[in-house]
Order: C-alpha cells, then sequence, then structure tokens
C-alpha cells in the first residue's frame, strides 16, 4: 500500500518533472527557519540538549529537526517524532511550488508540536501489549490526529487554512479501495473521515459506509467535546476489536504525509526513560497546568506498562546507560520538574564524560564522575597523577580557586603559564580571506564607516572648535555673575582610548567537535580574524589570549595578540594556527586577564570570553565547582572594573550561564554559522557604535 | 519641560502589589527605580500612581547628551538680562512633583550624581550656580526607570546610584491580564487580544534564540491598533511584531510562520 502511494507520488513526480526539481525544498536551506519557528512554538523547545548526535568523523551534529545518521526519513509520510526529536526528511517535492512544499515541512512541525502540545504520544503504552500493533496505531493514528488538529487550530487559528490545503492534497492522492482487503478498506473510510468528516467517501463499498457510518458520529463527537488522547486510545481499541472480527489481513493504508507516522518503538523507549524520573517536586511556570496534565498522563502508563520498569533494569544491565539518562534529563527539563540538584549534575558529568571521550578519540583517566563508567569500561581512576606538576616552560603564576563546598578559596591552587603561542599559520588567515572576501571586504566597511573619526567629545578644555552651546551657557554665566565654567570646547578623537577590550578563546580540546558540520575551532577563528579586522578599521584598542588547562598546575595562557602588539601577518599566523588543546580550566585564565587590564589604561575595560562550552579538567573542575570558580572570577574582576561577557555556542549554556555572568551579558547561539557576525556585531553594541558618524559627549 | 497632571484615572491594571509599594515608598518619602523591559507598562504605572496621589509629573527622557544643567537649570540671556531658567529636576523639586527620569542610564554618568543629594534622607538640591539649596517638600518624589540587560555594557548604572533607590521590577502581565490590556488599550475584542497576545508568547520564546528584544505590551497594542483601523491581521503583526525587532531574515521568516499560525 505505501508502496503504491510511493508509485503514485513519483508518477505524479515524473509528470512534472520540470517544474519538480525547480520547487524541490531542502531541509539543509530552511533548517535555521524551522528551528526558529519550532523554538517560536514551543516554550521549551524539543530536545536542545538530547539531540547531539554523534557521527563518525563528523563530532557532534546538532540536528535539532534533521533526522539522526540511522534514520532519515524518506518523504514526509515517514517523519516522526521520538519526542526528543523531529525527524524529518531531506528534503520535500510533492507540491509544484516551493511555497506548498516549504508548507508541508511547517505542517509537519506543526502536527509535531500538536502531538506533544496535546499529549498525543503519551498513551501509547496501553498499545505496548497489543501483539501486532500496526492495526490499533493506524487506527488510533487517524482518531487521535483529528482530536489533536482541531485542538491546535483553536489555539493557533492560521493553521486552520495551512491543514485544510494539506488534508485536501492528502485526500487527492489517496488509491481506490479496490485492492483492499475489508480490514483495510474500512480503516481507508475512516482515514478519509480524519481528514475530512462531511467526506461521502465516494469510492468506498456500501457496505464500507454503512459500517464506518456510526464512527463518524463518534469520531465527530470525540473531536468536538475537549476529550483527551486516552480518549481515541479507548476508540481505537474498541474499533480494532471489531475490525479483528473481520476477514482478511491488514498491511496498512496509503500514509497522510504531512502526518507523518507514529514511532512506537522510539516514542515507548523515550516514555519508558521519562517514568522512572521522580515526578515529585515544583512544576515550573508557564504552562503548569499542561505540565500536571501531563505528569498525571505518566503516573498513569506506570500503572498501565507495569512491565517497563523490568525491561529497563535490562537495558540498565545491558548498559545503555546514557541514553537512558539522556531522557530522564530531557523529560525532567521539558515537564520543568525540579530535580536535586546533585542527581542532575551526576547525570551531566557522566554524560559529559563520554562526550569528551567520544569528541576527541583521546583516552583520558576518568574522572569521579565518570565513576559508572569505571565499572564498564575499567579505566584507571587516578586524580593523584593529576596532580604532578607537568608544566614545563616559564615560572608560573599562582592563583587562588574557589572551593564552593567550603565555601573559601584554595591559596595558590592552580599554577598559570603564559606562553607565547608559536604554532602559526600564514597561510590559513590568506585562504580564508580569499575565500570570504566579500565578507571581510563588508566588515571593514562598515566598521571604516562608523570609525568614530568624527567623534565630538563636547564640554572640553581643550579642543579644535568652540562648543558653542557650553560657550552661550557660559556668557549667561558671565552676564549673571556666575563663574562660567572652563569647558566649552569640543574635542574630535579619532581614537576611543577609553575602550579596551580582551579577548579570551577557549583553546580546549573540545572546540575539536563539529556543530552543524561546521568545527567550533574554526568559526572561533574566524570569528577572531573577522574582529581583528574590524579592531584595526576601527582602531579600538584591544588584545586576544587563548587558554587551556591540563590540571590545576599546568594552566596555558596565550597571547595571541598583547595590547600593544599591532594586528599584522604575525597575528594572522597565531589565529591561523589555533588548535583545540585540552581542558577548559576558565578561573584561572580569567583572574590572570584582570591581571593584565588591570595594568591597561582605559575607562572602559571589557572581557569578551568565546567558549564551546562547560568548565572541565583533568582533575575535579565539573559542574556546580567550576562555575562557582568562574562566577566568582568574573565577580572580581567586576571590583576591578571590568566587565565580562560570554558568547558560547553550547546550547546548554542558558541553564549555568546567568549564574555566571549577568542577563544580557552572554549570548548563546544557536548557528555556530554565525559565531564571527555576531562576535563583531555584538562588541558593536557593547561599546556603543551605533551608526555612521555619530556625536558622542 | 513635560509636567502632566493626570485629571482622569490612566487605564491601568496593578498585577501585583506595586501601587501599594509606590504609595508606602511616597509616604515614606524614598526614592524609586523601576526595573523592566521596554514597553511593559512602567511609565503608565508612573502616571496612575501620579493621578491616585493626585500629582503632577515631571518627566525627563534621559539621553546621552543630558548634562547636569540641563537637570538642573541655566541662566538664559534674554535682552540684555539674564534669566534663570529651572530645570525640570528643580521644577519638579520646587511644586513638589514626581519627578520620572526615563531610561536613567542613557544619561552621561556625572549627570546622575546630580540626583544624589535627593535620594538620601537629606531631600535637598544644590543649585550651584544660584547659590541656592532647595529642600524638597514631602510631595516630591523621585522616580528612575532602568532597563537592565539590553543597552550596552558601558552605560550600566554605576552601583553607587543604584543603591539609593528602592526597586520594582516590572515584567509583561500574564497571558490574561496582557489580552484584557490589549484590548482596551486598542479597542480589539477579547479574541483578537488574545491571539496576539498567544502570538507574543511565541515571539517572546524567541528570546535569547535569534532575538535580543522581543515584543512588548505596547507593540501587542500597536498591531491591535492597526488592525482595529482596518489592516489585516497578518500584515498588521508583521509591521508591529515583526519588522521592528529583527533584521535577520532567517529569524524574520521563523517568526512570519508564527504569525501565519496564529491567524
Amino acid at each position: 500500500m505505501i508502496q503504491a502511494f510511493i508509485d503514485k507520488t513519483i508518477n505524479r513526480n515524473t509528470q512534472e518533472k520540470q517544474d519538480v526539481s525547480l520547487s524541490v525544498v531542502r531541509l539543509q536551506e530552511i533548517q535555521k527557519v524551522l528551528d526558529i519557528y519550532l523554538s517560536g512554538l514551543m516554550k521549551q523547545p524539543l530536545g536542545v540538549r538530547e539531540n547531539r548526535i554523534w557521527q563518525e568523523g563528523k563530532g557532534y551534529v546538532f540536528g535539532l529537526i534533521r533526522g539522526a545518521n540511522k534514520q532519515v526519513p524518506s518523504g514526509p509520510e515517514d517523519s516522526y517524532t521520538d519526542l526528543k526529536r523531529i525527524y524529518l526528511p531531506e528534503e520535500i517535492g510533492t507540491s509544484p511550488d516551493t511555497g506548498g512544499n516549504f508548507n508541508v515541512y511547517k505542517a509537519i512541525i506543526a502536527h509535531k508540536y500538536g502531538q506533544i502540545r496535546f499529549g498525543s504520544l503519551e498513551v501509547l503504552g496501553l498499545f505496548e501489549k497489543i501483539q501486532n500493533p500496526n492495526l490499533v496505531r493506524d487506527l488510533f493514528a487517524l482518531i487521535e490526529d483529528a482530536r489533536m488538529e482541531r485542538r491546535l487550530v483553536e489555539e493557533l487559528g492560521g493553521l486552520k487554512r495551512l491543514f485544510a490545503a494539506c488534508k485536501k492534497s492528502s485526500l487527492d492522492v489517496r488509491n481506490g479501495v479496490s485492492s483492499m482487503s475489508p480490514k483495510e478498506a474500512r480503516v481507508e473510510a475512516l482515514v478519509r473521515i480524519s481528514l475530512d468528516p462531511k467526506n461521502d467517501l465516494a469510492t468506498v463499498p456500501d457496505e464500507v459506509k454503512t459500517w464506518a457510518q456510526p464512527y463518524r458520529a463518534e469520531m465527530l463527537h470525540l473531536i468536538g467535546n475537549g476529550s483527551t488522547a486516552s480518549d481515541s486510545a479507548r476508540l481505537a481499541l474498541r474499533i480494532m476489536g471489531v475490525l479483528n472480527r473481520q476477514e482478511g489481513e491488514y498491511r496498512g493504508v496509503d500514509p497522510v504525509p504531512y502526518r507523518g507516522r507514529i514511532n512506537l518503538n522510539a516514542v515507548l523507549r523515550t516514555l519508558r526513560g521519562a517514568i522512572r524520573v521522580e515526578t515529585v517536586g515544583r512544576v515550573g511556570d508557564g504552562e503548569t497546568e499542561n505540565a500536571e496534565h501531563k505528569q498525571q498522563e505518566l503516573t498513569t502508563e506506570r500503572k498501565v506498562t507495569p512491565e517497563s520498569a523490568e525491561f529497563d533494569e535490562e537495558e540498565a544491565k545491558r548498559g545503555i546507560l546514557l541514553n537512558r539518562f539522556e531522557k530522564i534529563s530531557m523529560i525532567a527539563k521539558y515537564f520543568n520538574i525540579s530535580r536535586s540538584l546533585d542527581t542532575d549534575e551526576d547525570v551531566e558529568d557522566l554524560r559529559k564524560s563520554l562526550d569528551e571521550l567520544e569528541s576527541t578519540g583521546m583516552i583520558r583517566t576518568a574522572r569521579k564522575a565518570g565513576s559508572i563508567l569505571l565499572v564498564e569500561n575499567d579505566f584507571d581512576f587516578d586524580t593523584e597523577a593529576a596532580d604532578v606538576d607537568t608544566g614545563d616552560g616559564p615560572p608560573g603564576i599562582l592563583y587562588d580557586e574557589w572551593d564552593c563546598r567550603t565555601g573559601s578559596f584554595r591559596k595558590g591552587w592552580c599554577t598559570l603559564r603564559e606562553r607565547t603561542y608559536d604554532r602559526l599559520d600564514a597561510e590559513w588567515a590568506d585562504h580564508l580571506m580569499q575565500r570570504e572576501t566579500h565578507l571581510f571586504t563588508r566588515i571593514r566597511k562598515e566598521f571604516m564607516a562608523i570609525r568614530p573619526e568624527c567623534q565630538k567629545l563636547r564640554k572640553r578644555i581643550d579642543g579644535e572648535e568652540v562648543d558653542n552651546d557650553a560657550f552661550i551657557e557660559a556668557l549667561a554665566d558671565i552676564h549673571a555673575g556666575v563663574a562660567p565654567s572652563e569647558k566649552i570646547y569640543i574635542k574630535r578623537s579619532r581614537r576611543r582610548k577609553e575602550i579596551a577590550t580582551a579577548f579570551l578563546a577557549d583553546l580546549s580540546a573540545s572546540t575539536d567537535a563539529y556543530v552543524k558540520n561546521m568545527r567550533i575551532m574554526d568559526q572561533q577563528r574566524e570569528a577572531l580574524l573577522l574582529l581583528g579586522e574590524a579592531m584595526e578599521a576601527i582602531r579600538d584598542r584591544y588584545a586576544i589570549y587563548g587558554f587551556s588547562s591540563k590540571t590545576r598546575k599546568q594552566c596555558d595562557f596565550y597571547a595571541l595578540k598583547g595590547f600593544e602588539e599591532n594586528y599584522g601577518p604575525e597575528i594572522k599566523a597565531r589565529i591561523g594556527g589555533m588548535k583545540p588543546l585540552d581542558y577548559t580550566r576558565m578561573g584561572p585564565a580569567i583572574r590572570h586577564l584582570t591581571g593584565i587590564l588591570k595594568n591597561v589604561r582605559a575607562r572602559t575595560k571589557l572581557m569578551i570570553i568565546l567558549s564551546d562550552g562547560k568548565p572541565n579538567d583533568f582533575d575535579v573542575y565539573e559542574g556546580k565547582y567550576g562555575i562557582e570558580d568562574i562566577k566568582k572570577a568574573v565577580l572580581e574582576a567586576r571590583a576591578s572594573g571590568i566587565q565580562s561577557y560570554c558568547i558560547t555556542v553550547d546550547t546548554e549554556a542558558r541553564e549555568y550561564l546567568p549564574t555566571i555572568f549577568e542577563r544580557g551579558n552572554f549570548l548563546v547561539l544557536e548557528d555556530i554559522q554565525a559565531l564571527p557576525q555576531k562576535l563583531v556585531g555584538m562588541y558593536r553594541r557593547l561599546t556603543g557604535l551605533t551608526g555612521p558618524g555619530r556625536v558622542r559627549s | 519641560m513635560n509636567i502632566q497632571r493626570e485629571d482622569t484615572a490612566p487605564y491601568y491594571i496593578p498585577i501585583g502589589d506595586e501601587a501599594a509599594v509606590f504609595e508606602t515608598a511616597y509616604q515614606k518619602k524614598l526614592p524609586l527605580m523601576l526595573k523592566g523591559p521596554t514597553g511593559c507598562g512602567k511609565t503608565r504605572f508612573i502616571r496612575y500612581m501620579a493621578h491616585r496621589l493626585r500629582r503632577p509629573v515631571v518627566t525627563v527622557a534621559c539621553h546621552d547628551d543630558l548634562t547636569a544643567s540641563d537637570l538642573v537649570g541655566r541662566y538664559l540671556v534674554k535682552g540684555g538680562e539674564t534669566v534663570w531658567i529651572d530645570g525640570p529636576l528643580t521644577h519638579a523639586v520646587r511644586i513638589g512633583a514626581i519627578c520620572y527620569l526615563d531610561e536613567i542610564v542613557e544619561a552621561r554618568q556625572d549627570t546622575t550624581v546630580v540626583i544624589h543629594p535627593l535620594t538620601d534622607d537629606r531631600r535637598i538640591l544644590p543649585v550651584e550656580k544660584t547659590g541656592e539649596t532647595l529642600t524638597a517638600p514631602d510631595e516630591f518624589m523621585l522616580v528612575i526607570s532602568f532597563n537592565p540587560g539590553y543597552q550596552s555594557l558601558l552605560k550600566d548604572l554605576k552601583p553607587s546610584t543604584k543603591q539609593r533607590f528602592l526597586a520594582l521590577e516590572f515584567d509583561y502581565p500574564a497571558a490574561d491580564r496582557e489580552a484584557e490590556i490589549v484590548a482596551h488599550e486598542s479597542g480589539v475584542d477579547i479574541k483578537t487580544a488574545r491571539s496576539l497576545v498567544l502570538l507574543g508568547s511565541k515571539i517572546r520564546n524567541l528570546k535569547d534564540k535569534g532575538l535580543e528584544e522581543t515584543v512588548s505590551t505596547r507593540l501587542l497594542i500597536y498591531a491591535g491598533q492597526l488592525i482595529q483601523g482596518g489592516i489585516r491581521e497578518q500584515r498588521a503583526c508583521e509591521i508591529s511584531m515583526l519588522q521592528p525587532i529583527t533584521d535577520e531574515p532567517d529569524v524574520k521568516r521563523g517568526i512570519k510562520e508564527l504569525i501565519t499560525s496564529v491567524f
């Protein structure tokens, strides 16, 4: 049956081949748009933290919407969600125009959002025990989709048009019932009713029509009276009971493209993980009712499938721990359930350890939190070894580290060495600038335009011209017998001496990872190079530093460009030569940079940190400990009059960055591709460069 | 100078205890800071309170050229004579008004210092040039507004200034309230207002995810007014809730899809 559908689609495609090839919409082109769309729909975006998919040789892929490498849906009818991700086909070309094809994508997203919003998938546990669930799954889908879509368009009225168009085109391509078994013909009739309650079932035999009539009424009733997904499931089970008495087999009916399919196993796997979450605790703000409702449904489900817990034990024994933890944290997050911090961190740590092992292919000793791994993988657990001072080169500077567990500093805990960066790559920068000529030219021009050449400093004690306002005020004062102000000049300043900015780049090994097919480090290099160009155009004072660590005894700090160094081939070669090194112990680097900035004469001092993720190190620097230390370091910097800002590509950062930086003082980039331009844009915003020729006082 | 007297009560729905806090601060002669995003009702709240307390409001929209003499006053030459002209702050002190310094961070930092003596228990305003020292009457109240987070780092409020004020935090109202407000202010029916608020909440979900600033209650009201004036819903939303907040093509397109999903 599905084959027939595909054949038909292909036939259509060949007929309109000319048009179709032009109108095909590729996911790649519109992924960002769909991403924004889905994030707007959902308060808690689907699987921001769950969909790190590891791809051999490619690093991480943030497949928010794109399917995992193993299961890329072949067409819209094959799209599905496992409550963590939405899996979409690589391209859609069923409609003769691009708009139509885009709309299919949009409809799929809206439909999946509806399934999640209105709890469609959370009752699937009911079908777990059923031997051959295809029939009941299809029945449930056609009933539930009609119910859910009704609820959805009540909320989002604009989707009515979209769904109506999709339903119509879905009905248009459906096959006749002639080759169907009695069972299939009946399901087909119900699918048509689901798509159009008033459907006349034209090509359906009379007996099927008569059979379907009462169910039409029941479905209409169910759709209209505010029923829940459980009601749909019950009706589906009942109809299944009736159909099972019919002759013939059930091989499935034509899918409804925009509704995709229900992937029973994938959903059940997610739900099983979720059931294990302690559902105690506060329900967050926002869609409280909804969350409560969901919790309830989950609890119900626990009762329905008591064996699911056992299954999980088995799964755990087989060592698929990561998977489950992922689900727990995802579901817990999705339902706004607060967990105890420790558990959360353990899970995070475990994930992190695994993540990193994968991301670099290096073998490292497991840390405390990796003890679960320890059992499995028999790693050495030896932080003592980590304590050995392996540093070489210049004598180190000792820095304190904040220990949040004792609420005190560990004196001289970290050894930091300032090193010259000697890994040079002179060609990379030239190469990139050639390839991206357009971008570089544009940025340069843009910053030239806002170069504060015409910056006028009003009411100065000396300057090139008289400040008329100040002068008149002074005259009036003299007239009134008051001592006038001497500040009656306008001074033109070419260089905003009052601003000094230091950029601190993360050189940890994790920058070797790939996000959306782009290596974080490459984006960082590009961003810094672009920034260098921008800064040269605007002639602000800046410096670029990099940091990496290997235990507290070896924190390395690299000057890529000092404040007094001139931007040139040498600096470009250093930026080009930036390589992922070791770990991310950020505290000492910030403290050291604070020291450097303290000695810079400027009224405003900025520290902009480029990061790719949470702090960590070979010895303990994860989770709360590291975050608290960084927070402390940032506060120390602030006390010295240095403003800190962070830009990161780690989407999980939204959870911990607010505790370190004030709101608005960090930026989480969803799209790493945007890093170079965002960084430059952010600098502009931070330093108040808003437009060409702006007069500032 | 912008002096407003509220003869009729401005439309305002209290969300929490803000009115009580304001009144108490007024009685106890304490300065107040209103924190919160643009367009969430801070200015309306001031007008509402001014009416409740029967005081005029002197509003100063702060900008980066605002100098101390702009606030305090200056001598002007008029036909050979010099005349002292009170600045808005001085005037507010003299008449015992509520002085509202809107977006205080925009002002030069040396300017904000002149308000310091007014904020402690002395409640005085030294006017250097005239040699006067004005003591604020009981009816005088100083209120500043501050939008944390979105301005540039160069424009953070000095801690020494911040610490002189009590601070009330404002945010966009809850959905039902906001719909009520949008309906009232724009004149659209409550159903349309609810849809506007729903769309608003969807766009606000994009905060920090492609959007630095999101849609304010004010923008929702603008959208409502356009719709009320006969502009098609989708177009009205585009003009008021999409174009003003972003220029990025993908984000725009995403928001457009949200608009067509709601309307």
